[in-house]
């Protein structure tokens, strides 16, 4: 091996390992015991306390949170895949009055801080009587404006012909996009589906503010019942936290590829 | 019966095409032929409803496809880069325009099947079709355009991208398969031995204008115009500028006097300036020291004849003789002669074929 190489490994040795080590500090923490892990600052275990996890599940309403959690994250996930797909293909391969307006207007959204429409939803939603539903949580969420930029880039790169190939076929537009057009982008789905599900699972602030009974909050908002005023019960939150990562580690495992193959591809022509 | 009526189509400021009138006969092989950027793509994308005409209109079996969209007319396209479906297995190709007619299952997988073997790529049908060879994709993509029996089948350019052997080939099982399913078909190229091996009949298109439709020996031996006669034939019909002499009823080629006609013949309109036409296999080798000499300069072996390019005073001309012609190939030098009655006449200034039943050639 060459010097070089050594040194490239070892510099991503260590650069994974600063990356790794929270992780590992919550893992061993959560396999503490409650006094030990006041005491002990070094990564080894007196005894592994597996009952910690069973413990954390059973200390708020978690089944149920994570039920939330699912069934609002994949719903955004999915709606916001199936709206952008739309929007991309008409700012891809439509011709109308004002596409550029519209086209600019998508990309200003990216702009806008969610924490500035706080305010004016609540209100929206509070008429509505949709505080602490699953409409509330899901409908306002449906539309992304980097998930209709990314589609229609990648739109943008199928040849012609395909679809024309299709309308001969006897396709109509519909079933054209769906059958023919949107397999061709299924790196930009996937890229927007990791990113999308994973900032809704980890997303606190929505939650905090739409939702208010503990049968409607999300597995982040459930974490807090380790945290009171005086005391914070690191063991169990910790295990809590290991739990609530799951998920969103196995959807980076499975989709890693998939989601390097969507960025950089939507990167390469503007 | 399709017959396309004064068709014209412009992108912007360019016409594509203008003025086409045609008609092809039902189960006929129809070829139009042009170089790049003719407008026979666009003609094409006209009949199978890509493109809206700006005027004129198609019509099939006397019915105006004008109002029926590219879904529900009854036309298949072949495209030059296939066009297959990545996502999808040849299977997957073969079966989506069925699926899209909403064909049943039992019959789509027989239909497909059948489609599959009569093109040999049964035995690729759950392969990915983009990852096949180029000669494989377009097997299925002539299968696709097939399986659901078009009334009328496109091709545009489908073999300009294999390879020579494989072109040569394909072409033969195009015609198998156009004798089997008998299906009118029109066939776009730029490459005119494509178009004489395949077409019942030709048409020869130029910056959007047909100029001449025929049986492909029409086209070769009686071109309307100094184009026709120059895109069709390898090596390129010889053309001289020259003066007819009426008194003689003679031209002036290479410096040699060729009667054409009986002395005292008047071309119509009195035309003096025109232009002589000759094909290289109408040049013939002379033993007579009298006749036209001129310098071999290159040698063509190509199987069966050899074509000669000779150096006539600084004139280029062309010709293709039999292989076996006597020491021909360790000459430098050689007499030649034209024959007359083979020699084509065009107007020098319309460019137009002389052509008058008063006249009569000796």
């Amino acid at each position: 091996m060459k010097a070089s190489t050594i040194f490239k490994h070892l510099l991503l040795a260590l650069i994974s390992t600063l990356f790794l080590m929270p992780f590992v500090w919550i893992i061993v923490t959560s396999l503490r015991g409650p006094v030990e892990v006041l005491r002990e600052h070094t990564l080894i275990l007196s005894r592994f306390r597996w009952e910690n996890y069973i413990s954390a599940w059973r200390a708020s309403n978690f089944p149920r949170q994570f039920l939330n959690s699912f069934v609002v994250g994949v719903s955004v996930t999915l709606g916001q895949i199936f709206t952008s797909a739309l929007a991309g293909y008409a700012l891809a391969r439509m011709e109308f009055k004002g596409k550029k307006i519209v086209f600019m207007t998508v990309l200003a959204t990216l702009i806008i801080p969610y924490h500035m429409l706080v305010v004016p939803l609540f209100v929206m939603l509070a008429r509505f009587g949709w505080i602490n539903t699953y409409r509330g949580l899901i409908i306002p969420m449906l539309a992304n404006g980097f998930g209709i930029y990314l589609f229609r880039q990648f739109f943008k790169k199928v040849p012609w012909q395909l679809e024309e190939a299709a309308a001969i076929d006897g396709a109509s537009r519909w079933s054209t996009l769906w059958r023919v057009v949107f397999p061709q982008a299924l790196p930009a789905a996937g890229t927007l589906f990791i990113f999308t599900f994973v900032a809704e699972w980890n997303d606190l602030f929505r939650w905090l503010i739409f939702t208010h009974s503990t049968e409607m909050r999300n597995v982040q908002l459930g974490l807090s019942v380790f945290q009171e005023q005086f005391a914070t019960d690191y063991v169990r939150l910790m295990a809590a936290v290991v739990i609530v990562t799951v998920p969103t580690f196995i959807l980076f495992v499975i989709g890693h590829k998939k989601l390097i193959q969507g960025i950089s591809l939507g990167g390469i022509k503007g | 019966m399709l017959k396309i009526k004064n068709l014209k189509k412009s992108f912007k400021s360019t016409i594509a095409c203008k003025n086409i009138d045609f008609s092809v006969e039902s189960g006929e092989f129809f070829v139009l032929l042009g170089p790049s950027g003719c407008g026979k793509t666009t003609i094409l994308r006209l009949i199978a409803g890509l493109e809206k005409p700006d005027e004129g209109g198609v019509f099939f079996n006397d019915k105006n496809l004008g109002d029926i969209s590219v879904q529900e007319r009854n036309t298949a396209l072949v495209f030059q880069n296939y066009a297959l479906y990545p996502n999808m297995s040849v299977r997957g190709n073969l079966t989506f325009p069925l699926k899209m007619r909403k064909i049943s299952k039992t019959k789509t997988k027989d239909t497909v099947e059948k489609i599959a073997s009569m093109l040999k790529i049964k035995n690729l049908l759950d392969k990915k079709a983009v990852k096949l060879s180029g000669g494989q994709q377009q097997r299925v993509a002539v299968g696709r355009a097939l399986v659901r029996k078009p009334e009328i089948f496109l091709l545009d350019e489908p073999l300009s991208n294999l390879d020579a052997k494989l072109r040569q080939h394909l072409r033969m099982e195009l015609i198998k398969i156009h004798k089997e399913m008998n299906i009118t078909t029109l066939y776009v190229t730029h490459d005119q031995n494509e178009a004489m091996t395949l077409g019942d009949r030709i048409a020869v298109l130029r910056d959007g204008n047909i100029h001449q439709i025929g049986t492909p020996e029409e086209i070769y031996s009686s071109p309307v115009n100094l184009f026709v006669a120059k895109f069709i034939g390898f090596p390129e019909i010889n053309l001289f500028k020259t003066k007819y002499k009426p008194e003689k009823g003679a031209v002036n080629i290479l410096g040699k006097e060729l009667q054409l006609f009986e002395k005292g013949t008047e071309l119509p309109d009195n035309t003096e300036n025109v232009t002589a036409a000759v094909r290289p296999e109408d040049i013939h080798i002379s033993s007579n020291n009298d006749d036209i000499e001129g310098n071999i300069e290159v040698k063509e072996v190509s199987g069966p004849d050899t074509v000669l390019y000779l150096n006539v005073d600084g004139y280029p001309v062309r010709m293709r003789v039999a292989k076996d012609k006597k020491g021909l190939l360790e000459k430098i030098k050689t007499n030649i002669k034209i024959e007359p009655e083979k020699v084509l006449l065009f107007n020098s200034k319309t460019e137009r074929i002389i052509k008058n039943e008063n006249i009569r050639t000796i």
